[in-house]
């Protein structure tokens, strides 16, 4: 299987990313929390993209690439804002109670925790995230 | 659609479907008035819900903090056992009640 959606870095494109999921999830006979899930990692960073890549007003396209074997499920996310590695940032205090945690901050970790494997690279002026996902335990169980 | 309701002392926000990062902004205002009382008692029903983005979680984080200083009661119910390990997975379920839906 392998997939590709192209948006515009608005907000209201995050609608085509989940349809993109749900289509990709369909396809591969993923579970609802695996769906619901990797809609989750895809909303936090695209919308993160869509946030801080780019300098207000400027209209820009991010691309989301989707690469199965069946046994593992690739996304590949790149786009052409300022240089920006998301996984540098340190991870969650998660025994800290969070009204008195800075706000905010919870996507990559999510991100993290939910994905096996998220890199980053800096190459030809874009950022390429890529994070992947062990599928097979679950389309075993649905089979 | 967030709907809220006032039971005695009690105030309950019923969330709709979704918290994700489009509606986060609305969810945010329609509980704005929730928070308003100077003394709170809050119940969020989750039955509907069915995602919740990061977007989300800043807002329950900000509902706690608000709660926290008034001294009030906040709480979640009806969680779906997806969202309850979002919860979990950032550190919420050690430092406030969420009850899981019933199955």
């Amino acid at each position: 299987m392998r997939k590709e959606i192209k948006i515009k870095n608005r907000v209201d494109e995050l609608e085509h990313v989940a349809a993109f999921v749900e289509e990709i999830g369909e396809e591969l006979g993923l579970d609802m929390e695996m769906q619901m899930n990797l809609n989750l990692v895809m909303e936090e960073m695209v919308s993160n993209v869509i946030f801080y890549a780019y300098p207000e007003g400027a209209e820009a396209t991010i691309e989301l690439k989707a690469e199965s074997d069946g046994k593992e499920l690739t996304f590949v996310l790149s786009d052409r804002g300022r240089e920006f590695d998301p996984t540098l940032k340190d991870d969650l205090d998660v025994n800290s109670n969070p009204a008195e945690r800075d706000l905010g901050g919870m996507g990559i970790y999510i991100v993290k925790n939910i994905m096996n494997q998220v890199s980053y690279q800096r190459l030809e002026g874009k950022n390429l995230l890529t994070m992947k996902k062990n599928i097979l335990s679950k389309s075993e169980n649905n089979a | 659609m967030t709907q809220i309701l006032k039971e005695g002392g009690k105030t309950i926000i019923k969330t709709g479907q979704r918290i994700d990062t489009m509606n986060a902004g609305q969810f945010e205002k329609d509980i704005e008035p929730a928070l308003a009382d100077p003394e709170v008692d809050l119940e969020m029903d989750c039955t509907e819900l069915t995602y919740m983005a990061s977007s989300g979680l800043r807002i329950i984080q900000k509902t706690m903090r608000g709660v926290m200083m008034k001294k009030g009661h906040f709480k979640m119910t009806n969680v779906s056992p997806e969202i309850y390990k979002v919860l979990a997975m950032t550190g919420f379920t050690k430092f406030m009640t969420v009850e899981q839906k019933q199955a």
